[in-house]
């Protein structure tokens, strides 16, 4: 008896003594939503049709740091989000939405990092389904956009529905605006330059951002644009939103596009997930002039 | 029988010869102030010898009785020398006021030549901050203490919070610290990854003094004395226990505390165990360094604060005067925020975390003088960096840079020749990666450098040595070996680098000779002129020759064929003294610069994530000339008042750029080198007195080019950062054993710029409270 409670007493002894780092590795958890509203394994989904993901995660011990998710087909890995992230606590509980591409069979892999570089990952399938589920877009034929230095003319854009406003009009409508514009030198080089709330170097030229409580990001293909990849009349032709879904080259994007010069062809992905095109009809090359850009995007 | 009477005729002989024995004892005190001086050495004859204790008294004991010959000397104060009579059993009270000297003209050097030289008996330009003028000083760091030098060009934009000082000299570019060499104690601390040397790693309490020598010394040191050196010469006791400790407190909520212990453990400063310790802390809350453009753009920018703290050891034994080994064991540590701070808890920093052991053997015979050093410098450096733009990014860098070499000099005087040479090993190595925390990314470089260098030098002094000429010659080579650039698991963020991945880098290697001629004619004591031609060289660094990644402007590959860049150095120079109380001294000088390195276009492009950028790389494609002059006078306005003005003047230009590709539009022909201001100068006047001792300087630093294509920079607005003036104090005053020393740097609170816009800290001031013991 004696020997057993002597024994009991060094495995506690053993068990007190470890190190809270043995007990309690990092170890993050990541697992997509079950229900209607979300895409599963298996479903079949129209070319153009809307894939909906809902995504749970956590990061046990370490604030979750990376978000990948990678579209993997029989001819190419996609990867369609790779973002740093700095969740502390609560997880991660959101709703990504992709376009169904042409491809039959679809792996889709999910993967985090916590801030200990631990990893957990899970892949889901989806099929192609019978016919085409492209959308409907709205065209926006001129929309009139100041640079920093323009007062006369409006500097702010709501994308959804192509409305301007001046900082007058903007009180109170900042959560809808999408896209501002400035002009300046880049090492150099003249830079007609579209960009977003959310990024950090519009706030520089518009400072009046940085009071809003609402700042939307939208993020532009600025590989696409510098490479001429599509041209204006591939933008005029655009009927549905086949042609803004699949010039957006998900890898080489940035909340700012700089170089957007007269004849320019822009895709874009605002934040809330619509694909769109923007076409520049004319940028001036200072301040305080103006840039009138085209805009198509998904209804 | 017998043996009784021997023995008692032996007793009385040695009595007698005790009692016939004298002792000569005084104090040396400051001729100005009245202050003892602590430290001071005396000589009787060439035998016997002493140090005046911290209170300034001296004994001498044990002298037989006859005439000798007395030398007091310290450095900062002109030497004594007296002729004394002793009769048998006496004892002679003598007490000896040293005049206290600002100039440094008569003090001894070694930096030089690796000889002991009188600063006057060196062709060339050289000069010696001693611990008196160090005093007079408001010094936050050890260059600060160097900024008064004629031509010295410091660039530490954000004053005690910049985490990588450099100092250049000559007309050569001031970012680049590899084209000036840095010794502390005789060991290089330049290291091998950038050329770059940690200016926060020694406090100012424990240097003795500091000598600079300009113009090339590749000839003694090989490579980084291109412009010149500097060697950071550390304390050693003189007393069997003294002490320092003091506490300061200044702007941006600075608090520093410094405490250096020393001790001797027999009473003979020539002979047996001595040892030092030295530590000091500092911390702050540092300012906003970020432009008022980058603080409106990005809601992180915080205070860059600062933690730093170091200990230093030294343990050493002397056989005699001559002969002794001492080593000597640092740790530094720091964490310098560099001004944002998104989620991680100390925000974007850096962090040098330094280990230092450094052991010396010299030795003299004869004519014979040896000195051995060995070092292991590590530093193991970190930085974090983390912002938020279209997402979070954060990552760490990681490396390892080690230096460790062995260094040797044999010198050999016969008649008025001396013959110095010596052998030099080192190995430098990087091991370094960049960790990604937000992405699966890690990118690894490495490298290693081995070094051996051959070095001859012949010192005569011809005409009853008012002509001496130094010759000396040295050969270098290198060998590149175990490179590697690897990245795993690349994502976004370093995909476009995979092209460069490669495990095993080639091998290469280059060598240098550098030759050096020098000549000088004293007229007398008053008046010398001296002409010297040198050649210098500054060898590629492991960082270009094993690291690819993004810089400013574009994508920089690494290149292991790089080779080293050289100057051809010709100058004249002339000192004069006029009245025993003006000091000048006039330089010029012309350089030509060979393959000098620079970043060039290689006409490729590539995406690095957020747009095509030019791949770029260091090559030695560019022959630089550089002219100047520096003119310095020290006057005794009055028997207390020194005067100390200087002026240099320097044009920096490339005169031949070849560039890599036939298609690229950029030509820096006949553009300026960045950074060298075309003039520069200083005012001081101090002034020692019983009340309180005073120092003002006043410094010009002239205009200077931002960019390597001499254009309107976009953020700086103009092609050229404008001039300024800056005016410093400094109050100091000691009482008994207690001082107090207020600085006030940059008085009328000048900013001024660098190319990010990022600003200067402005007026720092600082109030210390010590003891000595």
């Amino acid at each position: 008896m004696k020997t057993y409670k002597l024994f009991l007493f060094f495995c506690v002894l053993i068990f007190i003594s470890c190190s809270e780092e043995e007990l309690s590795e990092t170890s993050p958890f990541i697992l997509l939503k079950t229900g209607n509203e979300f895409s599963q394994s298996g479903d079949s989904i129209p070319v153009g049709g809307k894939i909906k993901f809902g995504i749970a995660a956590v990061g046990d011990g370490a604030p979750i740091t990376n978000l990948t998710i990678k579209r993997i087909t029989e001819n190419e890995i996609i990867t369609e989000l790779d973002k740093g992230v700095f969740i502390k606590s609560g997880g991660l509980d959101t709703t990504v939405i992709f376009v169904k591409s042409n491809a039959e069979i679809e792996q889709w892999k999910f993967f985090i990092m916590n801030a200990h570089r631990d990893t957990a990952s899970v892949t889901t399938t989806i099929y192609k389904g019978e016919g085409s589920a492209w959308g409907e877009i709205d065209y926006f034929p001129s929309i009139e956009i100041g640079y920093q230095n323009n007062q006369s003319i409006p500097n702010y854009v709501d994308l959804n529905n192509g409305t301007s406003y001046d900082e007058t009009s903007v009180a109170g409508n900042e959560s809808l605006i999408d896209l501002v514009s400035y002009y300046y030198m880049s090492s150099g080089t003249s830079s007609p330059t579209l960009s977003c709330p959310s990024y950090p170097s519009a706030r520089e030229f518009f400072p009046e951002i940085n009071d809003w409580s609402i700042q939307n990001s939208v993020l532009y293909d600025y590989y696409t644009t510098d490479n001429n990849l599509i041209t204006p009349e591939q933008f005029d032709d655009a009927q549905n939103d086949s042609l803004l879904v699949n010039a957006f080259k998900p890898s080489n994007v940035s909340g700012t596009c700089k170089f957007c010069y007269t004849g320019k062809i822009i895709p874009f992905k605002t934040g809330k997930g619509k694909y769109g095109m923007l076409k520049i009809i004319r940028a001036d090359e200072n301040n305080t002039g103006s840039i009138n850009i085209a805009v198509k995007i998904q209804k | 029988m017998n043996k009784k009477i021997i023995l008692i005729l032996f007793t009385t002989f040695f009595a007698l010869e005790v009692l016939a024995q004298s002792s000569i004892k005084g104090e040396i005190n400051n001729s100005e102030t009245g202050e003892p001086v602590p430290f001071a050495n005396i000589m009787l004859g060439d035998k016997k010898g002493t140090v005046s204790n911290k209170n300034g008294f001296y004994q001498i004991d044990d002298i037989e009785a006859g005439e000798y010959h007395l030398r007091i000397s310290y450095v900062g104060y002109k030497t004594e020398e007296q002729v004394i009579s002793l009769q048998g059993n006496e004892t002679l009270t003598l007490n000896i006021e040293l005049k206290p000297t600002f100039f440094t003209a008569d003090e001894v050097v070694i930096t030089a030549t690796k000889t002991e030289n009188n600063i006057q008996d060196v062709p060339a330009r050289v000069h010696m901050i001693s611990s008196r003028q160090m005093k007079a000083i408001p010094a936050q760091t050890i260059d600060d203490l160097i900024a008064n030098i004629p031509g010295v060009n410091i660039n530490r934009s954000f004053g005690i919070f910049t985490h990588s000082a450099s100092i250049s000299m000559r007309g050569l570019n001031g970012e680049e610290q590899g084209r000036v060499l840095v010794l502390i104690d005789g060991i290089p601390t330049n290291k091998s990854d950038g050329g770059s040397v940690n200016w926060n790693l020694l406090n100012t309490g424990q240097v003795k003094q500091i000598e600079v020598v300009k113009g090339p010394g590749s000839s003694l040191y090989g490579g980084n004395a291109m412009g010149g050196a500097i060697n950071i010469i550390t304390k050693k006791p003189t007393e069997q226990f003294s002490g320092r400790a003091s506490i300061d407190y200044g702007t941006y909520n600075t608090l520093r505390g410094q405490l250096n212990l020393s001790g001797r453990l027999s009473e003979n400063k020539n002979q047996g165990f001595y040892w030092n310790l030295n530590s000091f802390y500092r911390q702050s809350d540092g300012y906003i360094t970020a432009s008022e453009a980058d603080q409106i753009a990005n809601p992180y920018i915080v205070e860059s604060e600062l933690m730093e703290w170091a200990t230093t050891a030294k343990l050493g034994y002397d056989f005699d005067d001559k002969n002794g080994v001492d080593i000597s064991f640092m740790y530094y540590d720091d964490d310098r925020g560099t001004g944002e701070k998104v989620y991680q808890p100390e925000g974007n920093n850096r962090e040098h975390d330094t280990y230092h052991f450094r052991a010396k053997y010299f030795g003299e015979k004869n004519n014979l003088k040896w000195k051995v050093n060995l070092f292991y410098l590590n530093e193991d450096y970190k930085r974090i960096s983390e912002w938020l733009k279209d997402d979070y990014t954060f990552y760490k860098v990681l490396s390892e840079r080690l230096d460790l070499g062995a260094l040797s000099s044999l010198s050999y005087q016969l008649n008025n020749q001396t013959v110095t040479g010596g052998i030099d090993l080192k190995q430098g190595s990087v091991d370094a990666r960049d960790v990604y925390y937000t992405s699966t990314d890690i990118v690894y470089n490495r490298g290693k450098m081995n070094m051996l260098g051959l070095f001859l030098q012949d010192e005569i002094k011809l005409m009853n040595e008012k002509l001496k000429i130094i010759a000396g010659l040295r050969f270098d080579y290198a060998n590149f070996f175990d490179g590697g650039f690897e990245i795993e698991n690349p994502t976004a963020e370093t995909t476009f680098m995979t092209r460069y991945h490669n495990q095993n880098l080639s091998e290469d290697s280059w060598q240098a000779f550098s030759p050096k001629l020098s000549a000088q004619y004293e007229f007398n004591k008053a008046y010398r002129v001296y002409a010297s031609y040198a050649k210098g060289f500054r060898p590629a660094v492991l960082d270009d020759m094993c690291r690819s990644g993004r810089i400013k402007g574009g994508f920089k590959v690494a290149d292991q064929s790089l080779q080293p860049e050289y100057i051809n150095n010709f100058e004249i120079g002339a000192d004069a003294r006029f009245f025993n109380r003006l000091r000048t001294s006039l330089s010029a000088y012309y350089s030509l610069g060979d393959d000098f390195m620079y970043y060039v276009n290689t006409g490729d492009s590539i995406d690095l994530g957020y747009g095509m950028r030019p791949i770029i790389k260091a090559s030695n494609i560019s022959e630089v000339e550089i002219y100047g002059f520096e003119f310095e006078l020290n006057y005794f306005l009055t028997q207390k008042i020194i005067v100390n003005a200087n002026y240099a003047y320097a044009h920096s230009q490339i005169k031949n750029f070849t560039p890599l590709t036939t298609n690229d539009p950029v030509d820096l022909t006949n553009n300026y080198l960045t950074n060298v201001p075309d003039h520069m100068g200083s005012v001081s006047v101090y002034w020692p007195n019983k009340i309180v001792n005073t120092s003002i300087t006043a410094k010009y630093m002239g205009a200077r080019w931002v960019n390597d294509l001499n254009q309107v920079d976009e953020i700086v607005l103009d092609d050229q950062y404008p001039d300024y003036s800056t005016v410093d104090l400094k109050f100091s005053k000691e009482f008994k054993n207690v001082f107090v020393n207020l600085s006030l740097q940059n008085i009328f609170d000048q900013k001024h710029y660098d190319r990010k816009g990022a600003i200067s800290p402005g007026r720092f001031i600082t109030l210390e409270l010590g003891t000595k013991f």
